[in-house]
């Protein structure tokens, strides 16, 4: 009894001592990302390179999907020493990280959000490599509009975001958040695309006095109740305020921007009963594929995102940005669909750069209206065959001239979008107020800004 | 039984060699996924890591931190209603089964314990999806009620702050009732009938029966459905995952979910294994609390 | 007074039985209808949603991967926890009592316990993210039922048995086969069903595992599947079915030893 007592109490302590070596006396790895300062970027001297693709486009009957598939082909042709190998991603918040931090198995070039959740969280951890090498030799600064490449830099300090070098390239495809609205509907309301804030409020009430639901709208699923309410901080707050808060270029207090006149107005029109039915049970999706059917006069979702089976069912509506309530220039949150970021522990560097550069270019732009999604940069004419193409064309157009290009509000915080999604459900369900919830916000936002001191 | 001693123990002893081979593919295969992970949720609750860089020892902030996290009471808070719908409603309703249902035999009752059994052997994906489109704005509740004229009555069942814990529970219930049923049920058969004769010798009535025959007799089932049910409550994830993801704001989450939050998408992994850890010692508790209870009604 | 008695009887057990088979006709009829919102329409039975599903969401493929899974770790974990019930039953191994204890043990420790540190050795093998890591903390996780349940089984063999035939000179492993597992072949029937249903069955731990796409196990497709199509419930309710379809066929042949299983199971830990 003695012998296997103290038999079995040796067989515990092998695997206690087992599986603390196992994590490594403390769990992780201080091993930073190296420096480039050799770039190449003529592909003849890349020699034969196989590059890893993550990415999250998994539909291949969406606009994305069919982009992406024309551009790993055209790249392929293009500089047949590279072959493109595709890997998927299913949740790239969840997963991302630890898969760049597997030195054997890191894919070259991964998709990694704008802000702080992503593009700022992996970069401070050493897990991207900086592009600004690369940028001096590509030329990135020069040929992209700032606002937009300002949103994939990040300092390399790690405690700033919008700031400091580049960390990544967006590709040639926006999705700004917009409003659709049903051509038919509209019409038959007598009414005429809304040219100010006024008149589009007015377009919902009169919707709704006919009987129809003037905005299609699903919260019961979380974030996309968040799109509305960029929307309304878009139209309705200071872009300065909104960038400044975003990228933490200067001290912003959240009380002071517009920001509670947006959730006001957003609490406004869902007691004005202008929202679908009952729409905190309604998943986003529900509301958006409704819209979709016809149910409905606007939706407030991304471009390039809604269900459409055919080209000729999109054409059916038309898109605008919301009108600034102070009759100002045009702005819109907007941003690249998607921005791409090469892997600190990558092995192919370089092939990864020229990808990026790739996926940048206008021929990406060519592709995205290929598939009739709106592209991001460089020049395009809105003469295409449909005309709800050709309404995003317009709106790129006119946001491009007027610099007017502001940052998503939850790349302010890692946690941001979780707040915002849970104080708007909070809002809805009656338990707090606009003035709760910009102080939530700004805890969030305080609390964070603290950990980076 | 001619062979000597000396050869048997012989046997015995190479036996014995042969039997750690056998035993060590179990050995192993249960050491690498359970023993050195749990002891490892324990080294990781003492440190702040992010899953990659280097963690930093805080030694027991994060579960001092838990007693300040206003998230963190809300989850167990929920916990402690969906004990209600998993343990306490499953398990009354299986008791006054076993009291009502007769001794005797019932036609067809394998059909009836087949079909009642059935939302066990269902896996959470599938009753997620049952339910969430029962409950649903535009799903078979509502136009019940619709169709009743009590218009008035519809809910946004799962966007709704009241309702989404209460009705997850509903759906939880109903899993766990056909459990709780055949335990009793099966429980009962054992009770010798010479207790319920002498009892109702004495003149006991229906009720002081169940209390002094029933209710005792089926103690070890009693002390098996509370176990399995009060963790299972403990352990809820696929059902609000798959359905609210905690929301509407955080009114249905549970530590699981937490859990699943904190180590995998705010990257704070030591938090995470503290909750880890705090399921597992709760879970120890609850069994040993109900072991000493049923022992000591001895 | 048991006339009245056996009425409350049926009309009990018919009325549990109506609430467990209400909901499923509900996902039966939305599987079958052509409406999105799952609206049930038995004049218009339709088998397209089946035929969608399958084809959009691959479902083939994943039914595939958890089918190889399950059996896998079926074979598997009956193979090495019948072997260790055997020696700590039968052959008596010196210490086996600590270590059947240490074994049981994990019966009590949650999945949520376990959780973490293991997404992070598992992602550190080189098949992390696949269904090969799923395999083995499935097979981990079923060792402390496995030994225990065979454990009591052998335990029943009259010892009588195993004694003949060692006198016989059978080496541990012919009596094993020979003897011990014939006659506990309800058990480990059992425990195959049991093992099938619980692996078939899990989100939690594939959710967590489970990186790559194209290796997700069933439940984790309809999972995906789930937040892709949220609207659609004619087309969920059709891949829920399919995803039922394979554990209640098995629960229709061999209702009696499931049930058994679990309860007798439960009560003896």
């Amino acid at each position: 009894m003695e012998q296997s007592k103290r038999k079995t109490s040796g067989v515990i302590a092998i695997f206690v001592a087992f599986s603390l070596a196992l994590t490594g006396c403390s769990p992780g790895s201080s091993d930073s990302g190296s420096d480039t300062s050799t770039v190449i970027i003529d592909p003849a001297e890349m020699g034969d390179v196989t590059l890893t693709v993550l990415d999250s486009f998994t539909d291949n009957a969406s606009p994305i999907g069919l982009w992406m598939l024309d551009i790993v082909a055209g790249f392929e042709a293009k500089y047949p020493n590279i072959k493109i190998k595709r890997e998927s991603v299913q949740d790239i918040t969840t997963n991302l990280k630890l898969k760049l931090a597997d030195e054997k198995n890191t894919p070259d070039v991964v998709p990694a959000n704008q802000g702080w959740a992503g593009v700022g969280d992996l970069s401070s951890n050493g897990l991207l490599l900086n592009l600004d090498a690369y940028d001096k030799a590509y030329g990135w600064s020069e040929k992209l509009p700032t606002t937009i490449l300002q949103q994939s830099m990040a300092s390399t300090d790690g405690k700033n975001i919008g700031q400091g070098s580049l960390f990544g390239v967006p590709i040639n495809q926006g999705a700004f958040v917009t409003v659709f609205y049903n051509r038919a509907m509209l019409t038959k309301l007598g009414l005429s695309v809304p040219k100010t804030f006024a008149e589009f409020e007015a377009a919902m009430a009169k919707a709704k006095s006919a009987g129809q639901t003037p905005m299609q709208l699903g919260t019961q699923d979380g974030w996309p109740a968040s799109a509305t309410l960029l929307a309304l901080q878009a139209a309705l707050d200071s872009s300065d305020d909104i960038i400044n808060a975003v990228f933490a270029t200067s001290n912003v207090k959240l009380a002071d921007t517009k920001l509670e006149a947006a959730v006001t107005a957003y609490k406004k029109w869902a007691d004005s009963g202008y929202f679908t039915k009952d729409f905190v049970g309604v998943p986003s999706g529900t509301a958006v594929q409704d819209f979709v059917d016809g149910k409905g006069l606007f939706v407030i979702w991304y471009s390039g995102y809604l269900p459409f089976k055919s080209q000729a069912q999109g054409d059916k509506f038309g898109q605008f940005l919301l009108p600034r309530a102070d009759g100002g220039a045009l702005t819109g949150v907007g941003a690249s669909l998607q921005q791409f970021s090469v892997a600190a522990k990558s092995d192919a560097k370089d092939a990864a750069a020229l990808f990026l550069n790739y996926m940048a270019s206008q021929e990406a732009g060519d592709f995205a209206i290929k598939y009739k999604a709106p592209p991001l940069f460089g020049k395009f004419e809105a003469s295409s065959d449909s005309p709800l193409l050709n309404d995003g064309v317009v709106t790129l157009n006119l946001i491009t001239s007027s610099n007017g290009y502001l940052p998503y509000f939850d790349w302010a915080t890692p946690t941001m979008l979780d707040v915002m999604t849970q104080q708007l459900q909070s809002l809805f369900g009656g338990k707090v107020s606009p003035k709760d919830v910009v102080a939530a916000m700004q805890k969030d936002y305080d609390t964070f800004r603290e950990s980076k001191k | 039984m001619s062979a000597s001693p000396s050869l048997a123990r012989k046997k015995k002893k190479s036996g014995s060699k042969i039997g750690f081979l056998y035993l060590l593919p179990a050995l192993i295969a249960y050491g690498y996924v359970v023993i050195v992970p749990t002891f490892q949720s324990l080294w990781f609750s003492f440190f702040k890591w992010n899953g990659i860089t280097e963690a930093q020892w805080v030694g027991l902030n994060n579960y001092i931190g838990f007693l300040s996290n206003p998230l963190i009471k809300q989850a167990f808070s929920h916990t402690l209603v969906l004990i209600l719908f998993y343990s306490v409603l499953p398990i009354s309703l299986g008791l006054l089964s076993a009291a009502l249902i007769s001794k005797t035999q019932i036609r067809f009752s394998g059909f009836f314990r087949s079909v009642i059994f059935l939302p066990q052997i269902l896996t959470s994906v599938v009753i997620a999806v049952i339910w969430r489109q029962i409950f649903s704005t535009d799903g078979i509740l509502n136009d019940a009620l619709r169709a009743v004229g009590l218009e008035s009555l519809t809910q946004p069942w799962l966007g709704s702050f009241t309702f989404t814990l209460p009705v997850l529970g509903l759906a939880g219930s109903w899993t766990t009732m056909g459990l709780c049923m055949l335990l009793f049920i099966s429980g009962t058969a054992n009770i010798s009938t010479e207790l319920y004769d002498a009892a109702k010798l004495d003149g006991a009535g229906a009720i002081r029966e169940f209390f002094s025959v029933t209710l005792p007799g089926l103690r070890p089932q009693l002390a098996v459905a509370m176990t399995l049910t009060l963790i299972a409550a403990l352990r809820v994830f696929d059902l609000v995952w798959l359905t609210t993801r905690g929301g509407p704001g955080t009114s249905s989450i549970t530590p699981s979910v937490l859990l699943y939050s904190k180590a995998f998408t705010q990257s704070d992994v030591g938090a995470g294994a503290a909750i880890g850890v705090l399921l597992a010692i709760l879970a120890l508790v609850v069994a040993l609390v109900i072991v000493r209870v049923m022992d000591d009604k001895d | 007074m048991t006339r009245l008695n056996r009425v409350v009887t049926y009309v009990i057990l018919i009325s549990f039985s109506i609430l467990v088979i209400v909901p499923l006709l509900l996902l039966l009829g939305a599987a079958f209808s052509p409406v999105q919102s799952g609206r049930i329409d038995l004049g218009d039975l339709n088998y397209s949603n089946f035929v969608n599903v399958w084809r959009e969401a691959e479902f083939g493929k994943h039914l595939l991967i958890s089918l190889r899974l399950c059996t896998l770790v079926v074979a598997i974990t009956l193979i090495i926890t019948t072997l260790a019930a055997y020696a700590i039953a039968i052959l008596n191994v010196p210490g086996s009592k600590w270590i059947f204890t240490i074994i049981l043990a994990g019966l009590m420790i949650p999945l949520e316990s376990i959780l973490v540190p293991l997404y992070f050795t598992m992602r550190a093998m080189p098949f992390g993210g696949g269904a090969t890591t799923l395999l083995i903390a499935h097979v981990g996780l079923n060792v402390s039922f496995g030994v225990f349940w065979m454990r009591a089984a052998f335990l029943a063999i009259p010892k009588s048995l195993i004694e003949s035939a060692s006198i016989d000179g059978a080496s541990p492993f012919k009596t094993f086969r020979m003897i011990v597992l014939p006659l506990t072949k309800p058990a480990l029937i059992t425990l195959g069903l049991l093992t099938f249903l619980w692996t078939w069955n899990d989100y939690f731990l594939a959710v967590i595992l489970i990186t790559d796409p194209d290796q997700l196990p069933v439940t984790l497709a309809i999972g995906e599947f789930a937040t892709k199509y949220t609207n659609k419930y004619n087309l969920m309710s059709a891949a829920a079915v399919l995803v039922a379809l394979p554990v209640v066929t098995l629960y229709i042949f061999f209702q009696r030893k499931f049930i058994q299983g679990v309860l007798t199971g439960a009560l003896k830990g």
